[in-house]
Order: C-alpha cells, then structure tokens, then sequence
C-alpha cells in the first residue's frame, strides 16, 4: 500500500477527516501528490471533483509536487507599498526560477502569499512557515544560505 | 496632492466609530503622499478576490471584476464610464453578498473613491 493510501484510512471514518487527511498527506510529503486526491474521493466516498476543491480551496495545501524549502512572498498591501516587488525579483534572480516554479534541484520553490501578520517590519517572507521580517535584497541571500 | 482621509483618534487606541470601516477591518495603515493610493487599493481589491470563498455569486464575481477594473484604472486604461461601473459594482456587493467579507471588500475602493476623488481622476486617459 502506498504512504498516502495508508495515511488517508487512518482519517477515513472520521466526518470531515478529507481535511485533516491532506494535512497529513502533506506534512509527509511536503504537497499532496495527485493520486492522494483520487486516493481521498474514494476514502470519503465523493466525487473527485469535490475532492480536488477542497484540496484546492485553501492556500496551505499544494496539489502537485513542489521543492523541499518552500518560500511564500507576501504580497499584501502593507508588504506590496514596503517594495515586494523588488523582493519577488531579487528572489526569483537568486534561485534562477520564476514565482510559483521550483529549483531543478527540488530545493526551493517560490509562492505568493497572503498577510502572514508580520505588518509591524515589511516586507514579509516565511520559509516553510517560518517568517522572516524586514527582508530585503541585500539580506535575502544570507537567509537562504539557511536552507542551501 | 491627495486630500486627507478623516481617521480621527480620539483616545488613545479609539478610532471614531463612523470611520472605522473605511479600509475594510479596523486595521491602521498609514501612507504619505507619495504613495499611490490607487494602486495601493488596487493590490486590497486583489486580497479580496483571493480571499472570496466564492459560495456568492456578487462576492466571486464582484471581487474579480473589482480588481479587474482596478487594474484597469491604475494602468491609465479607465474611462468615467468605468468609475461608474466600479461605484455601482460596489454599493451592490455591499447590499446583497452573504457575509460580511464581500460586503467590506468594496469600502475600501468606494471610500478612497469619495476621499481621493482627484487620485483616481488623473488616471484617466487625458
């Protein structure tokens, strides 16, 4: 039996469990793999459709492979006046990929987020959830070092 | 040069009651002139349209086609016909979408629209 097959019985009696299943689908993972979703419409007797709309309806799931160090640009209004556009270039020229893309290497992947609550220092970036504040394109490439 | 937005603190950690609502949460965010309101409002208006769940039809499509002709009009594309159009989109979300995320998602265009009326002028095509 595959790993998201097993991790998605674990859920399946439970009312709602589709939700906690991609949690932990992707928690072991770091996305949820395409099949775990058909894996998921049988488990929880729906459609595939509605399957893939609750795995697609929330920003912290990914359907679909994706890097191993995922970096998320907020891009709400106090980060965008702060210069994330400037940010969303300096990062995309560091790691040679556009945003929404991943490295060749499977070491990063570049998304856009919204307001992750760090307003009091912008503009914002989290790596796989942890926020980084006041990120700017002469610091940006210390904190990737982090992660290389 | 923008005209002032009337945001009066009162007290100390009290906002006046009436404009509370003006960027949409309560939430303060403070601009000089030198920013552009327009497009400030114009990345609001996509934060909303990523955010609508789309259960409502005036909230789905109305925070789309808000953003849509934000876009429009920070890029210099708009015509008087479009400030109209958003105006009236706008008061309509605020009656008739389900909850309260589609109802605020307008003010902040409807409100700087009323308060910075000059800001959205010059971005119409001479």
């Amino acid at each position: 039996m595959s790993d998201y097959q097993e991790i998605i019985n674990r859920y399946k009696d439970m009312r709602g469990g589709i939700i906690q299943a991609y949690h932990a689908v992707q928690d072991h993972y770091g996305y949820i793999p395409e099949e775990a979703v058909t894996a998921a419409a049988k488990a929880f007797k729906m459609p595939k459709a509605q399957a893939y709309g609750v795995a697609t309806f929330y920003s912290y799931f990914k359907v679909g492979k994706r890097g191993r160090n995922v970096i998320r640009i907020c891009e709400s209004a106090p980060c965008h006046v702060a210069g994330a556009d400037e940010l969303v270039k300096t990062l995309e020229k560091e790691l040679g990929i556009k945003m929404g893309e991943t490295t060749v290497d499977g070491r990063f992947t570049l998304e856009f987020t919204e307001c992750v609550g760090q307003c009091q220092s912008t503009p914002v970036i989290t790596i796989n959830g942890k926020p980084y504040a006041n990120v700017t394109a002469d610091n940006v490439a210390a904190i990737l070092a982090e992660y290389r | 040069m923008a005209q002032e937005m009337r945001i009066v603190l009162r007290n100390y950690g009290k906002i006046d009651p009436l404009k509370i609502e003006d960027l949409g949460s309560g939430a303060v965010f403070v601009l000089d002139e030198t920013r552009d309101i327009v497009d400030v409002v114009t990345r609001i208006a996509k934060f909303f349209e990523h955010e609508s769940c789309g259960k409502c039809t005036p909230c789905r499509e109305g925070t789309k086609r808000m953003h849509e002709l934000m876009k429009k009009i920070r890029n210099g594309l708009a015509t008087e016909a479009d400030l109209a159009l958003i105006s009236s989109l706008g008061n309509n979300m605020k009656k008739i979408c389900l909850c309260g995320l589609g109802q605020a998602a307008p003010i902040p265009v409807l409100t700087t629209i009323e308060h910075f009326k000059n800001d959205y002028i010059t971005k119409l095509p001479a």
